[in-house]
């Protein structure tokens, strides 16, 4: 995921901004977290894909 | 880019591995792929932020960029399908920004000032009735443009759904023939009819045309 982006998304949840976590990658984001404040909530960013599906619907 | 030249790079994108037939997974033909394409483009809404809701393995997305998107963000809930997209991105030599969420619940930052366009082929509601409706919702709800298409007959529908923030503006209507393969290698034509629209939400003096 493209670190710019953070520009873009939002949480699925509350609509709040979202904080980034890189794990590995710097403008190009493989792994890492995107996390909601507001909600407490983390998702995950792996292979490069961010995963904003609800924690239970996660593989 | 012509159009034919757009439809036989776009006959090289991959489909689903295992489509879910719940979900109407399945790929959009090249030649409508890049009917919508074409017609997004010659409306000059191709130029910067562009949504593919539900794309899939990416056709829509990937065919944006090719035609010189600043940004293509494809959403879809099926993280194989945006595995797929990717690497048929790649393959063609550009760059689209998958991501993983119900179209439902895909949010944009409310400070982001994009403009952007939304492109999509949201699920017919064949399956289950109404799947069609959180796709129109949110492409209205994120995006200054619409491209959307439907099945022959909806424009009433749309037009009543989009009311009153929404307004569709063109409609075009998609003939094409199809060839099917099939398992027993039997190869077989089939005329795919389908509708193009294009909806913006409403401003002042805008008429339809």
């Amino acid at each position: 995921m493209k670190r710019d982006l953070m520009d873009i998304l939002a949480c699925p949840m509350c609509k709040c901004d979202l904080e980034l976590e890189a794990v590995e990658g710097d403008e190009e984001i493989i792994t890492g977290t995107l996390y909601c404040a507001k909600c407490d909530e983390f998702y995950p960013i792996e292979e490069g894909i961010p995963n904003l599906l609800p924690p239970d619907f996660r593989r | 880019m012509k159009k034919k030249q757009l439809e036989i790079i776009l006959e090289s994108v991959k489909g689903f591995s295992a489509p879910d037939v719940r979900k109407e997974q399945y790929e959009t033909p090249a030649p409508i792929a890049a009917e919508l394409l074409h017609f997004a483009y010659m409306q000059g809404d191709l130029n910067g932020i562009v949504f593919d809701l539900g794309c899939g393995t990416g056709i829509l997305a990937i065919g944006a960029k090719l035609l010189g998107a600043e940004k293509v963000i494809g959403v879809d809930s099926d993280l194989d399908a945006l595995h797929i997209a990717r690497a048929n991105a790649e393959r063609l030599g550009v760059d689209i920004c998958p991501i993983c969420c119900d179209v439902k619940d895909f949010a944009v930052r409310s400070r982001a000032d994009l403009s952007p366009s939304v492109i999509m082929n949201p699920p017919f509601g064949a399956q289950r009735k109404g799947q069609d409706r959180p796709f129109l919702r949110k492409a209205l709800e994120i995006g200054e443009a619409v491209y959307s298409l439907h099945n022959v007959g909806s424009r009433e529908f749309i037009s009543k759904f989009i009311q009153p923030q929404g307004v569709i503006t063109h409609q075009k209507s998609i003939d094409f023939p199809i060839r099917w393969t099939f398992k027993f290698h039997k190869k077989d034509i089939k005329i795919v009819n389908v509708e193009l629209y294009r909806f913006e939400r409403r401003k002042r003096n805008v008429k339809n045309k």
